[in-house]
């Protein structure tokens, strides 16, 4: 068994497409640091100088004009509080560099997502082209042990996976925390963003074997991609277009995106949408709900297992020839 | 050298199992004990099921490397089997003839150096000149002491190659032993005969029951269908009509005409016992007939039940 998985993995360190990906997700984040370095760092004194002088220019006619308009507000019936200009300040001109804990806290579920997407297609890739090309035939035949076969695909593309994600987050906060030094930017919330570095991994792995078990499925990288696009299509439009739906926000705690955010973030809080009849008329009432990190982690748990079992059954008893 | 030529939906069937491409369940009765030997034979055998293929985007080389350390082959042999075949194998296997991945197939076989190896179909699609290499790499197998068992629909290249022959057909095992043996056990099934009156001699001869074919102008074919044909009746025949032979060749039969007479009158159609022993879920396939070629066989021997395939001691 030892000896198949290395054998799986060395194939999937091989693979050209394995290579694309990992310089994908380099580049990705490399370009995501360019903004992070953008954000941390503070203004130039031309940046500065130019801020102070729009500034002015906008004290200016503030002072200039306030008076009119907020007679002109008055007379128009407006309420007094609805016609207050507030008075310009050099902050909002110059603008304050980003928190470092925010900054780093947005490269890494950012990296997360991207992570989990190229081994979601990395891992379809790895079994589908096996048998679009045919040659898990060849390999059965050397090796006929299905189940030995299955596991040793699945744990070289697991353990790749986990690699992947932690390589990934190591590189994020690395690049974060230099970047802060360079700029000065008062470094906090290492410990809590290592954990979310580490419960990034999490989603990176149930992409990975998701993607697999699809591609083993669908016999293709296509079908699989197909799918995931699919699911991601109805997660967008349950979050988006349907945002004001109470059924659509309620079935949050069931829902893979909800459950992948609570991984993430260590569970994810969600607003329901509540009408409510008043003396007024009718209105709507956020309620507030959450989806717990224990919640998601059992959740996966229970679809992966499925997943699992009913792609090696479908492996195990189905002719590949 | 062994060799097995059934009918294709049963050799799929049958290599599947054995080799591990198809589902791991009992095909038929015959084999059902290979997926649970699978673990002691494996080791020793080396098999070749359809078309060899290999991951399109690695090298020969390559591709060798990820099977030795699948099955637990010494790294060096990668080199050793790709000289024996002829192969570079540095090339994308995708670029590979039909030939060279049938080499390669082989190489991989003997990755590590099994007691039997199975070809499946071995010169499908090959050019005379790769067919020829095929063929030779098969019999060099066999005089290292391999034993090497070739599913072929070819019967001439069956004849061509094997040493011995075992026909079966539906289950059973029709004939077995020496291929010059299996071939002298059925006779002749047609002679050659120069006379100079040919148009008497055929209404003599088909009177009689022959079939007679006229080949040249003197020269007639006569044969029986599904009998001995005893070359004396022939001479007498005729004599008793004064006619006499100028030539009386016996016309040897090849593999193809042997298969055939075995297997003449057996019934196509499935046996309800037959359908009872059919993998569930499967369509009802035609009863096998299988030659099959083996090494060290003793004379032959006809209508036995099969040998184990099971690989057990």
């Amino acid at each position: 068994m030892t000896r198949l998985i290395w054998a799986e993995i060395t194939r999937l360190l091989s693979r050209r497409l394995t290579g694309i990906a990992m310089i994908l997700i380099l580049l990705g984040v490399a370009g995501y640091q360019l903004v992070i370095n953008d954000a941390l760092s503070p203004p130039s004194g031309e940046e500065r100088a130019a801020a102070e002088r729009s500034y002015q220019q906008a004290h200016e006619d503030w002072a200039a004009g306030r008076e009119q308009f907020e007679k002109e507000c008055r007379d128009s019936g407006s309420l007094q509080d609805d016609c207050v200009i507030p008075e310009p300040t050099l902050v909002e001109f110059t603008g304050d560099p980003t928190p470092f804990k925010e900054a780093a806290s947005t490269a890494l579920k950012l990296s997360t997502l991207l992570v989990a997407l190229v081994t979601f297609t990395i891992a379809a890739s790895f079994i589908g082209a096996e048998y679009s090309s045919g040659s898990i035939i060849n390999w059965l035949t050397f090796v006929p042990r299905r189940s030995h076969v299955f596991w040793s695909k699945l744990l070289a593309v697991v353990g790749f996976a986990a690699l992947l994600g932690t390589l990934a987050a190591t590189l994020v906060l690395s690049a974060s925390l230099i970047l802060a030094r360079l700029h000065d930017s008062p470094v906090e919330a290492v410990p809590e963003l290592a954990g979310l570095g580490v419960r990034g991994v999490l989603p990176v792995v149930v992409l990975a074997v998701l993607g697999f078990c699809v591609g083993l499925l669908t016999r293709h990288t296509a079908g699989a991609i197909g799918i995931l696009l699919a699911v991601l299509v109805v997660c967008f439009i349950r979050i988006g277009a349907l945002s004001s739906q109470s059924w659509a926000q309620r079935i949050t705690p069931w829902t893979p995106d909800g459950n992948i955010a609570a991984l993430i973030d260590r569970g994810y809080t969600y607003a329901v949408p509540v009408e409510k009849v008043t003396r007024e008329g009718v209105a709507v009432e956020l309620v507030e709900s959450a989806v717990s990190l224990t919640h998601g982690l059992v959740y996966w748990s229970i679809i992966l297992a499925l997943v699992i079992m009913g792609s090696l059954l479908i492996f195990r008893h189905r002719d590949v020839i | 050298m062994d060799s097995w030529v059934p009918t294709a939906p049963e050799k799929q069937q049958r290599s599947g199992c054995f080799s591990g491409s198809s589902p791991q369940t009992p095909a038929t009765s015959e084999s059902s004990e290979v997926p649970l030997a699978i673990d002691g034979v494996i080791g020793r055998v080396g098999a070749i099921v359809e078309q060899p293929k290999f991951f399109p985007a690695f090298s020969g080389q390559k591709n060798l490397k990820l099977l030795a350390k699948a099955i637990g082959a010494p790294r060096r042999r990668v080199a050793a089997v790709l000289d024996e075949v002829g192969l570079a194998g540095r090339d994308k296997y995708r670029n590979y003839s039909l030939g060279m991945k049938q080499r390669l197939a082989i190489a991989a076989m003997l990755l590590k150096d099994p007691d039997l190896l199975i070809f499946d179909e071995p010169t499908n699609g090959l050019d005379p000149a790769g067919i020829h290499e095929i063929r030779t790499m098969m019999r060099n197998l066999a005089s290292r002491g391999k034993t090497v068992l070739v599913s072929s629909h070819i019967l001439a290249e069956v004849q061509q190659i094997a040493d011995t022959v075992t026909i079966i057909g539906r289950g059973r095992l029709l004939a077995e032993g020496y291929v010059n043996q299996i071939l002298a056990s059925d006779g002749y099934v047609a002679a050659r005969v120069r006379v100079s009156d040919h148009l008497r001699a055929t209404e003599v001869l088909s009177a009689a029951g022959f079939t007679v074919e006229r080949l040249s102008n003197l020269v007639l074919k006569v044969s029986l269908v599904n009998r001995k044909l005893d070359l004396a009746v022939i001479t007498r025949l005729l004599a008793d009509q004064g006619l006499y032979v100028s030539e009386l060749t016996p016309i040897q039969p090849d593999l193809e005409s042997v298969f055939l007479n075995l297997t003449a009158g057996q019934q196509r159609t499935t046996t309800r016992e037959e359908r009872r022993r059919q993998p569930a879920g499967r369509p009802p396939q035609q009863r096998p007939r299988r030659i099959e070629q083996q090494q060290r066989r003793p004379g032959p021997r006809r209508q036995q039940e099969l040998p184990d395939w099971s690989g057990r001691p």
